[in-house]
């Protein structure tokens, strides 16, 4: 796989690429600046870009999601795989609204553990949804305590937790040694059950899923 | 304790002179009006009585008057007054030039006494319309006068035919007509005096009005019956009726002195306003019950009162504003007070009628020294209090500062470090995957750096969290309740506040709810910010077991002095039901 790398950190820039490298990925180029990014991926046409959220150390702001915009309505084709410091659910649920597939969000100690990074390249790379396991389990965690999560049963509250990290049905199944129409049965349930709208196209159905965890249950804000 | 007013003030004690002066020109103008008058002392000696005794209290009110180095012109006008009333009695003597040099210089009097109390109580005619209406009446009085003299005859005035007179004879008729003009156009004069009296009355405040009120309502009674007096001439009517008025205008002129001593008595009693103000200031005066006692004492509500602040080496306000600016100070008295040292102690804007006042002014300032010197104190312990704040305030925004910078170059330096050792880490366990040894000793360096990554963001989120930063209050508390294990209900807004308010806040309500996980054996918590009068307040409340104490957590005392210092409060107490609720406030805005 071919890969374009951003991040304003040149040690971890640096780290990952080696990382990424020593994996058998293909690391076309990296750079510092969202800028340089675009010209890269415009010349060397990777499968996949890898970016910081925050690009300015000086500033926190969504810079790396601007970049990640630019990118997207540019170039479809590129996979869009962040990797951010940030374990921050809102971060993720504005990543995914920028478009329907081929677009992850990872926390940057996935890198202790080639094997969650290199599966979400390749997930992005091929048009699917990959959000970092951890934050998924902190906001199933969370509703869990809350109650929420009462009416579902363990298995359906393990397919919800696979849904919003992005798997397909086929991953699901794979995850929880299950037929694809068992996967079937239990998406229809659960998403009865929390009156959500199954879509299997895209990643809405991972926006879905994620919106319901981090909104609804106890907190409620104004 | 001395104090002294910076402006020297003339003396009020030594009227020995004055009365002397005063004598003086009592037996003067007695003798000189007695003579003047002498005739009618022989058949009507009630109203020479009136006369000469009118003659004689306005000259003395002159001369009094003019001791006052303010009044001169005004005093001299009154003594010039008194000595024009007897001159137009001269006609009296019924020969010679007398009654000629009476009839044309007679009115001469109202016009001196007009002009004496039109610019009563100031130092100097105050307009331009006064000056010019005493020219008007002075042309049109004595003017009129000599025109109707020359066009008269002495038998037509019931005077001999053979006194000294000047005139042709245009016949009874025309003179008549003339005589008819001229007193109309004198009635129409006074009126507009009576009005010019009501303005000035209108536009006097405080110590002016009581000065002005006497003098005013004086005049108007002698214009009065001046204008009757016109009217009684134009109208034919028997000559008892004319005597009758002549009688009036003498009463009414006598009022003049009347009024003056009323004047100076009230006057008087506003000095003894300053014994009230003592009285006033003797519990413990603040800036602004000093400045209240002066009002009352010198009559002048709008007067202001600043304090030295030697340190500063300014005025300042009462609500420590600075020296007040220099267009306050116009058409104002400014006063400088000094204390026994001869130091600046505070300073006064006064109404400029109080000008005329010094003595007074001097002793409300004497009478208030200590309680100004006290004053001065308690705006000096005000002033350094608010700069102690400031000050804390300042501390508590740098301090923010300070651990906002220190969390971003944790959270973009090192933390970012430790993340490239760790992928470096994860690297080198793929090239060592065959041997099992050196992956483990590599699996363990990976968990003691997860390890120190994790302290790593539990000091940053302790000095500052980055959420707070980014999204604000409500994430900021969600992310904390979600560790709690104990479910929580947020009613946060979405609004975003000073970056003090919400560091203070957010670490209260963090505080608040590590202690009911810890302490509280709770089942549920609560957390509420709510935005109303311009404060933002926090509510963080569990079913717990309560009983915690105000101040017990080390943790929350230390927050309660971050919220003082900006100027908030922080309430620990059992919650209605159980538990325990813990509500903090802060001013926003």
């Amino acid at each position: 796989m071919r890969i374009a790398l951003l991040d304003d950190s040149g040690l971890f820039r640096a780290a990952l690429r080696l990382l990424l490298e020593t994996v058998g990925q293909t690391v076309v180029g990296d750079v510092a600046r969202g800028d340089d990014l675009l010209r890269l991926v415009e010349r060397d046409r990777p499968d996949v870009a890898v970016l910081d959220i925050c690009l300015t150390s000086a500033r926190r702001d969504d810079d790396g999601l601007r970049v990640a915009g630019e990118l997207a309505a540019s170039r479809p084709d590129v996979g869009l795989l962040v990797l951010s410091t940030y374990d921050d659910i809102s971060y993720t649920t504005r990543l995914l609204q920028i478009r329907s597939s081929g677009i992850g969000y990872l926390l940057k100690d996935r890198v202790e553990a080639p094997s969650a990074l290199v599966d979400a390249l390749h997930r992005v790379a091929v048009g699917q949804t990959a959000v970092d396991a951890d934050i998924v389990a902190r906001l199933v965690r969370h509703q869990r305590t809350s109650g929420a999560l009462d009416s579902l049963s363990p298995r359906e509250q393990e397919v919800l937790r696979l849904i919003a990290e992005g798997r397909s049905n086929v991953g699901i199944g794979e995850a929880l040694s299950l037929s694809a129409r068992t996967v079937e049965a239990h998406i229809a349930s659960t998403f009865g059950k929390l009156q959500l709208t199954n879509s299997d196209q895209d990643n809405r159905r991972v926006l879905a899923a994620l919106t319901w965890l981090q909104a609804s249950g106890n907190a409620t804000r104004h | 304790m001395a104090v002294t007013l910076a402006a020297d003030a003339p003396r009020h004690s030594a009227l020995s002179p004055v009365v002397r002066r005063a004598i003086a020109g009592a037996v003067a103008v007695g003798l000189l009006s007695g003579a003047m008058m002498a005739p009618l002392a022989g058949y009507d000696p009630l109203t020479f009585g009136v006369n000469v005794g009118v003659a004689v209290s306005v000259a003395v009110a002159g001369v009094v008057l003019a001791g006052d180095p303010d009044q001169r012109t005004t005093g001299r006008l009154l003594v010039l007054v008194g000595a024009l009333w007897a001159l137009s009695w001269v006609n009296e003597w019924r020969s010679g030039p007398l009654p000629f040099l009476s009839e044309v210089i007679g009115p001469g009097w109202y016009v001196a006494g007009a002009a004496a109390l039109l610019r009563y109580p100031q130092r100097t005619m105050s307009r331009r319309t006064a000056t010019t209406y005493v020219v008007a009446l002075g042309v049109w009085g004595c003017g009129g006068s000599t025109v109707c003299a020359v066009t008269g005859r002495p038998e037509w005035e019931g005077l001999p035919s053979d006194v000294f007179w000047i005139g042709w004879d245009l016949g009874e008729k025309a003179h008549g007509l003339v005589s008819a003009v001229w007193f109309s156009g004198l009635g129409l004069l006074l009126m507009v005096l009576l009005v010019m009296l009501a303005v000035k009355l209108r536009r006097a405040h405080g110590l002016g009005r009581v000065e002005a009120l006497p003098a005013v309502v004086t005049t108007a009674s002698v214009t009065l019956t001046g204008i009757v007096f016109a009217v009684v001439h134009l109208v034919p009517l028997p000559e008892r009726t004319h005597e009758l008025a002549l009688v009036l205008i003498a009463v009414a002129v006598l009022t003049i002195p009347v009024s003056f001593v009323v004047t100076a008595v009230r006057t008087h009693m506003a000095r003894a306003a300053v014994a009230d103000l003592v009285l006033s200031l003797t519990e413990a005066p603040t800036a602004s019950s000093v400045r209240g006692a002066l009002r009352t004492a010198l009559r002048d509500p709008s007067l202001e009162l600043y304090f030295w602040l030697a340190a500063e080496r300014r005025y300042v306000t009462e609500d420590n504003q600075p020296d007040p600016a220099p267009e306050t100070h116009e058409g104002r008295w400014a006063i400088e007070i000094a204390d026994a040292h001869g130091d600046p102690l505070a300073m006064l804007l006064t109404d400029p009628v109080l000008r005329r006042h010094r003595g007074l002014v001097s002793a409300a300032i004497g009478a208030g020294g200590l309680a100004l010197s006290n004053g001065r104190l308690h705006q000096q312990v005000r002033c350094q209090l608010e700069e102690v704040r400031a000050s804390r305030q300042r501390i508590v925004a740098a301090t923010l500062r300070e651990r906002r910078r220190i969390e971003r170059d944790l959270h973009d330096g090192a933390q970012q470090s430790l993340l490239a050792v760790s992928a470096t880490l994860s690297a080198a366990r793929v090239h060592v995957d065959d041997q099992p040894a050196a992956t483990a000793v590599i699996a363990r360096a990976q968990e003691d750096l997860a390890r120190a990554l994790g302290d790593l963001r539990d000091l940053a989120r302790g000095l500052h969290p980055a959420v707070l930063t980014d999204q604000g209050l409500g994430p900021a508390l969600e992310r904390v309740a979600e560790g709690l294990g104990i479910p929580t209900e947020l009613d946060v807004p979405e609004a975003r506040f000073d970056p003090e308010v919400e560091s203070a806040i957010y670490f209260v309500g963090a505080e608040a709810l590590t202690n009911i996980a810890r302490h509280a054996h709770a089942n549920r918590a609560w957390v509420s910010v709510t935005v109303a009068d311009d404060a933002i307040r926090l509510r963080v409340e569990d079913d717990g077991r309560g009983g915690a104490q105000p101040g017990a957590g080390s943790g929350l005392r230390g927050l309660e002095d971050r919220l003082r210092a900006l100027g908030g409060d922080l309430d620990v107490s059992d919650r209605a039901g159980g538990g325990t609720s813990v509500r903090a406030m802060l001013p926003c805005g």
